[in-house]
């Protein structure tokens, strides 16, 4: 008796979680999928009628700019995080003295909101009092940086904005990697006599690739959400210019009452980073069992 | 290990003069350390200006006189749309909901961590799979059937609703944090201890919760850093007085009415980014440990 | 009535059969080591006996009751981990009561045991160290420590002493043996090592694949191995093989090398075997190295050859030497004296002590 209730204890107390990720999670999940294929405006309808949600958004202006918007975001802030961050963590690497401060201080925006973030820059690109006076200040009278209320270049204020906060970040993943790499296939190199550039772009770079797609996860995973950072810095404007698939479907849901429209524009967005998550946890978990 | 990298460098050291390149390299840190610092000095420098002295520019000056009005204002009198009773009472709001949410979640995770760990069963790993997806997917997937079932629990709106979401889509983090780090003691510790006749509680509470104290460490922060921070679920699940301080700050800074108060904006973003600033500060290395755990999954 | 019993016992991890019909018995009091190769399912052995993990069929017995059903706290063992397995936050001293704190033993008591096993392993002066603040030795004796004061009916050891280096591994042996001797405890213990388990055991079970080849006293299974395996796997230097034909059954039984180009002919006729050999029967002759010495030794035994042999390689040991010499298209070693000039590539006489053969049939590999 006693050894049925050991075998059945760890399943039962672990019973509760999984439930609710089954219902929370997978259950909710379930639910906007389907109302994505109903009727529903103000409040949700159960009947399914097909794809005409879907026809219906990839027929609307905005949904297109938000997905434009997103595209462009996705590319700007993955690169540019990657390229800043794989820069300061070989920097960072070179037995620099106040390596501890250095690292402290490239990685501390992580830990704030990106509501705060979005603040902070909002006033620092503030067209009139922000960036743009400062360097006329100094005696450039016709410079320029009207970015934030600019619908061409709105978007790539938050490209700016959200490098900030997280390339410390991506630097800390590259730091710990570069740390990991085997260092006598470098001795080898360096009596085989190849010079550093090429040991870099040769053996530690291409070495760093599960480091490169942990990265890319991570940041395209938080592009794709970026919520939070947009409605502090632009609040999707001026206009839509800077909308994103987020805050179009907060805006369907909340505002609009257009729950058929919100469910679907989510479904997509879950479409997207399940493109890029399933195959990585994939091959992340077979590889734990072994 | 920083030592082979520094080698490479020192390889081709032979074109150009070690010290220039010593030179160089501490230019351009130096110059990001100012890059990440400039907007945390602008916040704090504006904070402490007057709003004339703000109007005249000179966004990276020091202020010429220290005022301090902005910071009591932000704290009590601000104005968020309607309202104007400043961020204290949502700074508070935010407390009560982190505290239970963090702990709750932390203690789950553990739990379930332990069991994943080290009391495996078949399908255990799909069950730790499926919830680690969970901690994937973009929330606006769940958002809309969250708010009705909250309405129809009844606890739509209100503080209780919201702990209840943090913790429900953070067991997911939980989880994988103590996952991992149990995975790596050695299964033979509660082999000895179930031969000297000690069962599944009494295993998690004499021995393995013992040797927890740097993941629950790294997990405590990581959760109270994210559930301070977050905005989508304050925004989407909260109303009026409930709000926590993250949308209260954007309702401030983003309120159409009156004049624009650049220093009580910015005060305000202060105070709403100290709380996780401090735990970073003084804890920042468990946090940094927590990120890595998290997502290069080591 | 023994002590333990498993009987016909089967362990399937899916498809994969890791032990097929294990029948064993020891006695109050043995020593008994599981011995062989990673894999060959000693270590699940070990683990179905303390009743952490089920068998797939079969029984274990424990003084004649089936304790199949039985939790391991509850079959009165003890087990050392290869790993030690101490529990990291807690002192050397409650380390070893935690178990007798789990089971209610009263304080009086527990202390008791506690000093009585810390003095006979000499870590009364570490009790209020944490592991990590310990030795790799004195770690093994706080988990031998922890095992001891249950006062089992049996001790199970996991591959103790193989987290040891040399020195120390050799040491830890004699003072277990030491202990066993004291304390007359019933203990089974699983090892790679062949040393360890020649030292150490009163009994040994060779395994190979999941399957016992040979049960028995070590000196049995040095003289006489059943299979080509458990005379590979025991004794080192390892056993001579050589490939041949038994031949002239009816008269003075031989036994010829089938290698080309050879005509070695050994006399068989004194050798005992379990079967009547086929004529011209495939076999494998084995003799050990302690049995190919040089002809200055003076041991003329029931039956021996010299040989003219050329030696190719000398390792010496201190007290003797290993020589290599080519032999029937192979290779045998042999053990001289340091004492005797081997010169590599001069031809040396060669004295084979025919008394303790072995042969095996040529396909099954066991012993005829």
């Amino acid at each position: 008796m006693e050894k049925l209730i050991a075998r059945y204890l760890p399943k039962i107390v672990v019973a509760p979680s999984f439930a609710a990720v089954l219902f929370f999670v997978y259950g909710f999940i379930g639910w906007t999928i389907w109302v994505s294929m109903t009727k529903s405006r103000i409040l949700p309808k159960y009947d399914l009628v097909g794809l005409i949600q879907y026809d219906k958004l990839w027929a609307t202006p905005r949904w297109l700019v938000a997905i434009e918007n997103l595209g462009i975001f996705i590319f700007l802030f993955v690169a540019i995080a990657l390229v800043v961050g794989l820069f300061l963590a070989i920097l960072l690497d070179q037995k620099v003295r106040a390596e501890g401060f250095i690292r402290t201080t490239y990685l501390y925006p992580m830990a704030l909101s990106f509501i705060v973030t979005g603040t902070a820059w909002k006033w620092i690109l503030n067209p009139g009092l922000g960036i743009q006076k400062v360097v006329r200040d100094l005696g450039f009278p016709d410079f320029e940086f009207g970015w934030l209320v600019d619908p061409e270049m709105a978007l790539y204020t938050i490209v700016i904005a959200g490098v900030w906060q997280s390339s410390g970040f991506v630097m800390a993943l590259f730091l710990a990697g570069l740390r990991s790499v085997n260092q006598e296939i470098i001795k080898a190199a360096m009596v085989d006599g190849i010079g550093p550039f090429r040991i870099y772009t040769g053996i530690i770079i291409p070495s760093l690739r599960p480091v490169f797609i942990s990265a890319i996860i991570v940041l395209v995973h938080l592009a794709i959400k970026s919520f939070d950072l947009v409605i502090a810095l632009t609040s999707g404007g001026p206009g839509y210019s800077t909308d994103m698939p987020a805050t179009y479907m907060y805006a369907m849901a909340f505002s609009r009452g257009q729950l058929g429209q919100a469910s679907a524009s989510a479904t997509i967005m879950l479409m997207t980073v399940c493109i890029f998550i399933i195959p990585y946890l994939y091959s992340e978990l077979r590889q734990k069992n072994v | 290990m920083s030592d082979q990298t520094a080698n490479v460098a020192r390889a081709g050291g032979k074109r150009w003069s070690p010290i220039l390149l010593r030179g160089l390299l501490f230019l351009i840190l130096g110059l990001f350390v100012l890059y990440y610092t400039l907007p945390l000095f602008v916040m704090v420098v504006t904070s402490l200006k007057s709003l004339p002295e703000i109007r005249q520019g000179a966004l990276l000056g020091l202020p010429k006189e220290i005022v301090l009005d902005a910071w009591s204002n932000a704290w009590s009198e601000a104005c968020a749309g309607v309202t104007c009773v400043g961020l204290k009472p949502y700074f508070w709001n935010s407390v009560v909901l982190v505290v239970p949410a963090v702990i709750i979640s932390t203690a789950i995770g553990a739990i379930n961590g332990y069991i994943l760990s080290m009391w495996q069963f078949k399908g255990s790993n799909i069950i730790f799979g499926l919830m680690l997806f969970g901690c994937f997917i973009p929330f606006q997937a769940v958002l809309l059937p969250m708010a009705i079932t909250l309405g129809k629990i009844g606890i739509a709106g209100n503080v209780a609703g919201l702990v209840l979401v943090h913790v429900v889509y953070g067991i997911g983090f939980t989880t994988l944090f103590f996952r991992n780090y149990y995975v790596s003691v050695p299964i033979e510790l509660v082999k000895a201890a179930k031969i000297d006749g000690a069962g599944f509680w009494t295993i998690f509470g004499s021995i393995i919760l013992p040797m927890s104290a740097p993941v629950i460490v790294v997990t405590v922060i990581w959760q109270f850093t994210s559930i301070w921070n977050d905005f989508l679920f304050g925004v989407s699940f909260s109303q009026g007085d409930n709000q926590p301080i993250t949308v209260a700050l954007n309702n401030i800074v983003n309120s159409t009415t009156g004049v624009k108060e650049y220093n009580v904006d910015m005060a305000s973003a202060m105070i709403a980014a100290i709380p996780t600033l401090l735990v970073y500060i003084v804890a920042g290395k468990y946090f940094i440990r927590g990120l890595a755990a998290g997502s290069v999954k080591g | 009535m023994s002590v333990l019993e498993a009987k016909n016992l089967y362990k399937n991890f899916g498809a994969v059969e890791v032990l097929k019909d294990i029948n064993l018995s020891i006695d109050e009091g043995d020593f008994l080591v599981l011995v062989g190769p990673s894999g060959c399912g000693k270590s699940t052995l070990l683990n179905i006996t303390a009743g952490l993990e089920d068998m797939s069929a079969g029984d274990i017995m424990i003084d004649d009751a089936v304790v199949n059903e039985v939790p391991p706290k509850d079959r009165d063992i003890a087990m050392v981990f290869q790993s030690y397995a101490l529990y990291p936050t807690m002192t050397v001293e409650k380390n070893i009561t935690f178990g007798m704190k789990v089971r209610k033993v009263p304080q009086a008591l527990r202390k008791e045991a506690l000093e009585r096993v810390a003095g006979l392993l000499h870590i009364d002066h570490l009790l209020d160290r944490k592991p990590s603040q310990l030795s790799g030795g004195q770690r093994q004796r706080v988990a031998m420590g922890r095992a001891l004061v249950r006062e089992p009916r049996i001790f199970l050891f996991d591959e103790p002493l193989s987290n040891l280096d040399a020195k120390l591994r050799i040491q830890m042996r004699s003072e277990i043996k030491q202990l066993h001797q004291r304390l007359g405890t019933t203990i089974v213990y699983v090892t790679h090592d062949q040393t360890e388990a020649m030292s150490l055991a009163t009994k040994i079970a060779v395994m190979n694949g999941g399957v016992i080849e040979q049960l028995g006293a070590p000196q049995e299974l040095y003289d006489t191995p059943n299979s080509v395996f458990v005379a590979d796997f025991i004794g080192s230097p390892a056993m001579n093989f050589i490939k041949g034909q038994v031949v002239d059954v009816a008269g003075n039984a031989s036994f010829v090398s089938t290698h080309k180009g050879t005509d070695v002919r050994v006399p068989v006729g004194h050798y005992g075997f379990t079967e009547q050999p086929v004529e011209g029967q495939e076999v494998i002759l084995g003799v050990r190295p302690e049995y190919i010495t040089s002809n200055a030794t003076e041991h003329q035994g029931v039956a021996s050859m010299n040989f003219e042999l050329t030696p190719k390689l000398m390792e010496t040991t201190g007290f003797d030497q290993h020589v290599l010499f080519d032999f029937c298209g192979g290779e045998i070693a042999g053990r001289f004296s340091s004492k005797i000039e081997v010169v590599i590539n001069q031809p040396q006489t060669v004295h084979i002590d025919l008394s303790t053969i072995s042969i095996f049939d040529g396909k099954s590999e066991r012993r005829i």
